[in-house]
């Protein structure tokens, strides 16, 4: 699989189909050393901060116990994020870690696999390389070696920097091994599922959606115990949880994982030698030959090219309301007494029986702005691929064009939050009380924070018109500076002084003292920026 | 109004590249006017100069009377575009792409389109990722010909089209001189040009170094002459305008000014001739003359990042 061999001449089929891979991986490494920095530190870093905060997150063994009791009686830890199975520090930090650095591990992994292969083919860069001496399945051997090696990598760094804290080796090891695997799994899911659809973010999305589906599974099983805990052993994510690691290790899971990985790379191949350059195994369906009588505008085009992605993100909002609405209102009902709740009731001055609410509806505006920044960014892609350029070249201004995207932006955001809003209240209210009161109170509290993630998406719109070459890392960076800094300031890392000047979103969070006027306030801001975006958009040349 | 494009010492930079330096070009109206130059001679830049999507730094740019850095969308209801590279929505079918186009501009003749799909053979069921560079050419060409407007802004538009179908934009293209429309045609295939173009603009390095009718830049060029002489081809050589003279034995071939082929003529004669071709050079020959002798490398080089 190195450049050497390669070059040699080729004697075996299974040579034939591999040569080049080498050529490849170092292509890979250079074409995505941005991705490949940012995935394995991310990853890394949310296991070795959370192992490193686990000493002062439960300094007393009172501390422990109370988090202990708190994972055994609120469902949605377990749910969303891992059952624990120690009260020990180290082991409870695993349980926080373990859903977000499974996620993270196994996104970077999916992107790496798409991006090395089904982009590189339907961008036709494939077949640019297609005339030089590569095997077919060349590309796809490059991608898993990368993501193996990155595996590895990303294994070496959690293990060493669990060490370096002064953690048992067994513990570090398994948690280590738990992290590179959950990669590996998902690469092995992107590999199946860039053979199977001809489109790259339909196989990215695919592959992501059934490693988060199965961590889901997972959590039903975990969370419901009993009776229904098989279903954990069903899917290689409720495999990763039962290492435990930090709470006697069960070293022969890793088997069935090592033989999940080794058989997804095994069926990507098989199934890679069914199908054809370009296409997928999923047929390729055919369009209308007509347009819907309602596309018929710049902002319909826009509509159309978000609904899909609107949709399922709705649905997921929806889900994860209902379940969180009605097993969090259960929970709270038999737990409002407790030590913890009273304390954050206190600190976030809401209701009691809102507490959990408030601190889950807070943490969710982030992925719902994540997604408002992806609407605001497609006006760029519009642009840099050429297919603005069909409408600008007619009779459609810069303006009304760059509007129309905006506007997305902006509205993207208020659907989700209010579809969140109405699936918390109708699951909360369905677990007991007032269905339509639930639902006013939870829309209006979840509506509230709209005005933040304006600004974030005005901020974005304005790079595009300003610097359009930079936009998509402005828009991203505003995100993570508010995400950032929210984290640093419940960890007591920044003062809140500078939190409340660099991000937008404590001024829509009641514990910062929100007033009706501070939403104006933002609400300003974000159309004040937007304007000045729209300005530069009308000064500059179009693609640049 | 009888110019449609009207430009005049145009320059245009992308930060240390010079794309355009001091452009003119002259369209007059029911013309269709080549615009010829080979890859980075700024011809795309000159167009979406022209479309008002990019800045000019300086000259003076008219498009149908009107500045389109101004009036950009006011003056696109009267003009329609092929991008040099047609990018599509990759999810949208090409009816609904061109139903979208269609719509945006207020509608089109649905005849015609039915008509303009059947004769470029396009399937209209394809989404905009599967088709191929050819037919995200044909889906660009038939929305833009199906809107009906009085200048046509064509960048580079057979580059992908098998030579069927270069056949039948042919015939549409001069079925849309008949009715009166303008066309401002970029390309670097040759024979494409000779075959359509009223009038031409070369343009090498972002600046124009010629322009005319076909007619009008055979008469700056060399012709090329071949003959069989009776007697041996004495005093050829020494005529003023007679360049590159190969003799073998009776045979000579010669390049010659056509200021000098008045006495060119007369000496062939009182050498005696068995046998003349006398031929005008083809675009081909015009473009290697222009193009091969290229001065400026490094604005030229410019140019071509620029694109």
């Amino acid at each position: 699989m190195s450049a050497p061999a390669a070059a040699r001449p080729l004697r075996s089929a299974g040579h034939a189909l591999l040569a080049g891979t080498g050529h490849l991986v170092r292509l890979a490494l250079r074409r995505d050393r941005v991705l490949l920095a940012v995935w394995l530190s991310a990853t890394a870093g949310i296991v070795l901060g959370g192992a490193a905060a686990a000493g002062s997150t439960y300094p007393t063994p009172e501390a422990r116990q109370d988090r202990w009791e708190q994972l055994q009686s609120v469902p949605m830890f377990v749910l969303f994020q891992s059952r624990a199975f120690a009260a020990s520090a180290e082991a409870l930090a695993a349980q926080q870690a373990f859903a977000a650095a499974t996620l993270c591990a196994a996104l970077g992994a999916v992107l790496v696999v798409v991006r090395g292969t089904r982009a590189e083919e339907s961008s036709g860069r494939r077949e640019l390389l297609g005339g030089a001496s590569l095997g077919r399945h060349a590309d796809l051997a490059a991608s898993l070696v990368v993501v193996l090696a990155s595996g590895a990598v990303l294994a070496a760094a959690v293990a060493g920097g669990l060490l370096a804290v002064g953690l048992p080796v067994a513990g570090a090891v398994a948690l280590a091994l738990v992290t590179a695997l959950a990669a590996w799994v998902g690469a092995g899911l992107a590999a199946v599922a860039v053979q199977l659809t001809d489109g790259s973010g339909t196989a990215a999305g695919l592959a992501m959606g059934t490693f988060y589906v199965m961590h889901m599974v997972r959590g039903v099983g975990a969370m419901a115990g009993g009776d229904a805990l098989w279903l954990t052993w069903l899917v290689p994510n409720g495999w990763l949880e039962n290492v435990r690691p930090f709470a006697d290790e069960r070293w022969w899971v890793l088997i069935p994982l090592l033989a999940w990985v080794a058989l997804s790379f095994a069926l990507a191949f098989v199934l890679a030698d069914r199908r054809d350059l370009g296409s997928g195994l999923f047929p390729r369906r055919g369009g209308p030959v007509r347009a819907a009588g309602w596309l018929r505008s710049v902002p319909a085009l826009v509509w159309r090219l978000h609904r899909t992605s609107l949709l399922l993100w709705s649905v997921a909002v929806a889900v994860m309301g209902l379940a969180m609405g009605h097993a969090g209102a259960g929970a709270m009902a038999e737990y409002a007494g407790m030590p913890w709740v009273r304390a954050l009731t206190a600190e976030l001055d809401v209701a009691p029986a809102d507490t959990f609410f408030v601190y889950v509806i807070f943490a969710f505006v982030f992925p719902i702005a994540a997604q408002a920044v992806l609407t605001a960014l497609r006006v760029r892609q519009e642009e840099s691929t050429g297919a603005g350029e069909l409408l600008l070249a007619g009779p459609t201004g810069r303006t009304g064009w760059a509007l129309a995207h905006a506007a997305a932006a902006f509205t993207v955001p208020v659907l989700l939050l209010a579809v969140f809003g109405v699936s918390i209240g109708l699951g909360s209210g369905l677990g007991g009380g007032g269905v339509w009161a639930d639902i006013a109170r939870f829309t209006g509290l979840t509506l509230s924070l709209a005005p933040a993630v304006w600004v974030v998406v005005a901020v974005t719109v304005a790079a595009h018109g300003a610097v359009p070459r930079l936009c998509a890392a402005v828009g991203w960076t505003v995100l993570s500076v508010g995400i950032l800094t929210e984290i640093a300031v419940k960890a007591g890392l920044v003062p809140e002084a500078l939190f409340l000047v660099v991000s937008p979103f404590p001024h829509v969070n009641p514990y910062y003292q929100s007033t009706p006027f501070a939403h104006l306030l933002l609400v300003a801001l974000a159309a004040a920026i937007t304007a000045a975006g729209m300005w530069a958009l009308r000064r500059r040349d179009l693609p640049a | 109004m009888n110019e449609a494009v009207r430009v005049l010492e145009l320059t245009k930079r992308f930060g240390s590249t010079t794309a355009l330096d001091g452009l003119d070009l002259r369209v007059r109206t029911g013309e269709i006017h080549g615009l010829l130059g080979p890859n980075g001679a700024g011809k795309t830049t000159a167009i979406r100069i022209l479309l008002g999507l990019t800045r000019a730094d300086s000259g003076t740019v008219r498009l149908l009377g009107d500045d389109p850095w101004r009036d950009a969308a006011a003056l696109h209801h009267r003009l329609a575009h092929v991008p040099g590279d047609v990018a599509l929505w990759p999810g949208l079918s090409g009816g609904e792409i061109l139903d979208l186009l269609g719509r945006v501009r207020g509608g089109t003749d649905p005849r015609r389109r039915a008509e303009l799909v059947e004769r470029f053979a396009l399937d209209l069921r394809t989404r905009g990722r599967a088709y191929s560079k050819g037919n995200r050419q044909k889906v660009a060409l038939v929305a833009a010909l199906a809107a009906d407007t009085e200048l046509l802004i064509l960048d580079e538009p057979t580059s992908g089209l098998d030579p069927l179908m270069e056949e039948v934009f042919r015939q549409v293209i001069a079925e849309e001189r008949s009715r009166g429309r303008t066309v401002l045609l970029s390309s670097h295939i040759l024979s494409e040009v000779e075959a359509l173009c009223d009038r031409v603009s070369i343009i090498r390095a972002g600046r124009t170094v010629e322009s005319g009718t076909l007619a009008e830049l055979r008469h700056l060029s060399r012709v090329t002459v071949t003959a069989e002489l009776t007697g041996p081809p004495d005093g050829l050589a020494g005529l003023p305008g007679v360049h590159d003279l190969v003799a073998e034995g009776p045979n000579v071939r010669l390049h010659a000014d056509p200021s000098g082929l008045e006495a060119l003529c007369a000496r062939l004669a009182a050498l005696g001739v068995r046998d003349l071709t006398v031929r005008p050079p083809t675009l081909e020959e015009l473009f290697l003359r222009h193009y091969t002798t290229a001065p400026e490398a490094d604005v030229r080089a410019g140019a071509e990042e620029a694109r």
